[in-house]
């Protein structure tokens, strides 16, 4: 029997009582978890922002398009499959 | 006694390189803890590696000596980085060539032998950093690496 994965009590919003956070992206909310951890990188600090989120509601196509998660912007720099490519990770670069 | 002439070399050269129009007082002597946002663009100093060379075999012999000062010029931005990296560039360059002009704490010469580029974007924003390795040859007496002969 196939196993189908369900994603759907996942990545329910918080709003709903779920845990996702919503991200506004192409006129719609997304549900994604969203994290910023710290980065350096040739000696100058940063953060890695990072959206994971279903494949359904982004692909690669999205590359370059904004997004806004927490009442802030960022642009999409690339959208990187995981495991099996029914979760995608989503690399953003802010404003 | 003076601090060692690398140190007079490395004061002179932040002070030659404080105050430059894109990194303008965000000049850094030998950090070694990261940069915040704050702190860029900005150039970074240090002097490095030297070579020595004994000119003769007296007592108090003179020392042939080449030292390695490096400038990195650090960049973190959405666009252009590398436009801002050549424009940081110029602008060492130019300063530079201006203190060789005045023999820099006894410095014969600062020659320009490389520049290395790298950039990085993985962060929130791209980040660039050039690497740009100046060659200062001076001598002193064994006995008094203070003072450039």
């Amino acid at each position: 029997m196939p196993f189908t994965e369900d994603l759907a009590a996942f990545y329910t919003l918080k709003s709903a009582g779920g845990l996702a956070d919503p991200a506004t992206h192409a006129s719609t909310t997304k549900p994604v978890f969203f994290d910023r951890a710290y980065l350096e990188q040739l000696g100058v600090a940063g953060t890695n922002p990072v959206a994971r989120a279903r494949s359904t509601d982004f692909t690669v196509a999205d590359v370059g398009s904004v997004i806004v998660i927490g009442g802030v912007s960022y642009t999409i720099k690339g959208v990187e499959p995981i495991d099996d490519g029914a979760e995608v990770l989503v690399q953003l670069e802010a404003a | 006694m003076a601090a060692h002439v690398r140190t007079q070399m490395r004061v002179a050269t932040v002070a030659a390189l404080t105050g430059l129009a894109t990194t303008g007082a965000r000049v850094f002597a030998s950090r070694v803890y990261p940069l915040q946002d704050d702190d860029l663009p900005a150039l970074r100093v240090d002097t490095n590696n030297e070579d020595v060379d004994s000119e003769s075999i007296i007592a108090n012999r003179v020392l042939d000596r080449e030292l390695q000062v490096l400038v990195q010029a650090c960049v973190k931005q959405n666009a252009t980085y590398n436009d801002t990296i050549d424009q940081i560039i110029q602008e060492v360059e130019v300063a530079l060539s201006t203190l060789a002009a005045q023999t820099m704490a006894g410095a014969k010469s600062v020659q320009l032998q490389r520049i290395e580029v790298v950039l990085a974007g993985e962060a929130e924003k791209p980040v660039a950093v050039a690497t740009m390795l100046f060659a200062v040859p001076y001598h002193t007496a064994l006995n008094a690496p203070d003072v450039a002969l």
